[in-house]
This record gives C-alpha cells, sequence and structure tokens, in this order.
C-alpha cells in the first residue's frame, strides 16, 4: 500500500465532494484488497462478496463526511470491512468451511497433482487454525501475508503504533503454532 | 526459550508466506458491484413530506374538534328549548 500520492489524493478529494467516477476509481483501486481480506475472514466466495459490496456501499454512502489524513484511504475501507465481518461473526454463529478449491482454483481431487493436493490440505489446516485466533490476530496475519503490507501500514489500518503490531504479530505466531500442535 | 521462539516464528513465517495468497474476486463481480454503486448513486430517494401530513392532521383534528363544539351547541340549544 502506498501512502497517498498527489494523484490518489485528487481522487479522494474529487470522491469526498460527490464525484461519481472518482469514487468508481477508489473502488478500482481497493476492490481486490479488500475482497482478499474479507474472503480469508469469512472463508466463503458467496460471503465474501456480499460483505465487500456491503463495504462499498457504506463507504458510498459516508464518503462525503470522510476526514483525510496521513493513513491511506484503504485503511478507512479495511476498518469498515473488519467491522462487517465482526457484525458477520456475531449474527452467524454455525461458519461454513472454507472452500479451499476456490481459492486455489484447483479441479477435484482426482485430476489434480499430489503435489497440489497436499497444499490445499495443508492451507485447510492453517486457515481453520487462524480462524481460531481473535479476530485482530487474524488481522495482523491476513494484511501482514495476504496484502503483504508492513507493520507501520498494519499499524495505520489497524490505529496502533509499529511497535504494538511488532509485539502482536510475535504473540500470534506463537499461538498459531499452539494451535496447529494441538491438532 | 527465547530461541525456541525465534525458530517457531521463523518457521511459521514461512509457512505462511509460502500458503497464503491473495484471492482475486470474478471479474464479473467486480464489474456488476461497480454498476451498482453508480447506479444507486443517481437513483434519488423522495422522503414523505412529513410537513404536509401533520398539516392535513392538524386541519382534520381541527375541523373535527370544531364540527364537535358546534354539535354540542346545536343539542344544547335544541334541549334547553325543549325545556322551557
Amino acid at each position: 500500500m502506498n501512502i497517498q500520492n498527489p494523484n490518489e489524493d485528487q481522487i479522494l478529494d474529487r470522491a469526498i465532494n460527490g464525484d461519481e467516477e472518482a469514487f468508481s476509481l477508489l473502488y478500482q483501486d481497493n476492490v481486490k484488497k479488500i475482497y482478499s481480506y474479507i474472503y480469508y475472514r469469512t472463508g466463503n466466495t458467496y460471503e465474501a462478496e456480499d460483505l465487500t459490496a456491503r463495504v462499498f456501499q457504506r463507504a458510498l454512502k459516508h464518503i462525503t463526511r470522510y476526514k483525510k489524513t496521513n493513513v491511506p484511504f484503504s485503511a478507512w475501507l479495511y476498518r469498515i470491512a473488519h467491522n462487517l465481518v465482526a457484525n458477520w461473526h456475531r449474527d452467524n454463529q454455525r461458519r461454513k468451511e472454507v472452500p479451499i478449491e476456490d481459492h486455489l482454483d484447483l479441479g477435484s481431487h482426482t485430476d489434480i497433482p499430489d503435489d497440489q493436493y497436499e497444499k490445499k490440505q495443508e492451507v485447510e489446516v492453517l486457515l481453520r487454525a487462524v480462524r481460531k485466533l481473535p479476530s485482530d490476530r487474524q488481522m495482523v496475519l491476513i494484511l501482514k501475508y495476504v496484502e503483504d503490507l508492513s507493520n507501520k501500514e498494519i499499524g495505520d489500518i489497524m490505529g496502533k503504533s509499529e511497535g504494538a503490531v511488532k509485539s502482536l504479530y510475535h504473540r500470534t505466531l506463537l499461538d498459531l503454532r499452539d494451535y496447529l500442535d494441538e491438532k | 526459550m527465547e530461541n525456541k521462539d525465534l525458530d517457531i516464528e521463523k518457521k511459521m513465517d514461512e509457512k505462511l508466506e509460502k500458503l497464503l495468497q491473495p484471492v482475486s474476486p470474478n471479474s464479473t463481480f467486480i464489474a456488476n458491484l461497480q454498476e451498482k454503486l453508480v447506479s444507486r448513486a443517481n437513483v434519488s430517494i423522495e422522503y414523505p413530506n412529513y410537513l404536509l401530513i401533520i398539516i392535513i392532521l392538524g386541519s382534520g383534528l381541527a375541523v373535527g374538534l370544531i364540527l364537535v363544539i358546534f354539535i354540542n351547541r346545536i343539542i344544547r340549544t335544541l334541549t334547553g328549548k325543549n325545556r322551557k
């Protein structure tokens, strides 16, 4: 994630003033990131699409009240996504398992090579363990590995200092190891 | 103990790096949502005119009250005449 460049800044200004075309550009820049984050948090494509749509509908509704800071615009979207996912988890006690086939774009078990099948199984076990973690720790892992963000960028999104993110990340890895050992 | 933690951290880091990859949404979904967002922005929602509703209800109540008073007076006048 880049710190807002002048061009992005102008687009954001236009979007805040109600320019739909500018909002469309912000949407195009961020939709894949937000979808990916929600997909890893919910575990299925249907919910990921539904919640992604809700994130951008909410963003569009409130964009005129958006207050510009040094934090990238995507941080605001991630926070909306984080809150919606939290509500979704609260409302859905019975959560569906991750359709890994969608994630890895693999065929059926019979027509995929053994190494890919093993990787699929490994991802499945890992994601089950990740979802046992508290939501802020899941967020750290997804932003760090899926979105490839630095601790500073993750801190901007989560409203924490770089040091706090580093410490949270360290504890998360140890907890994750424990969950995997339990398995 | 610290070395053990660092070793675990390193192994987990490598594992997560290898297994967690970005997931792309369906391109049709992206296009449809964009269209939906823009078209939604163009829809103007007309809220009911609450002032008009209040005026109509208020007028109705006032007319009703006047009618009740008027009918009451007529009845009183008629019954008063009958008593006399």
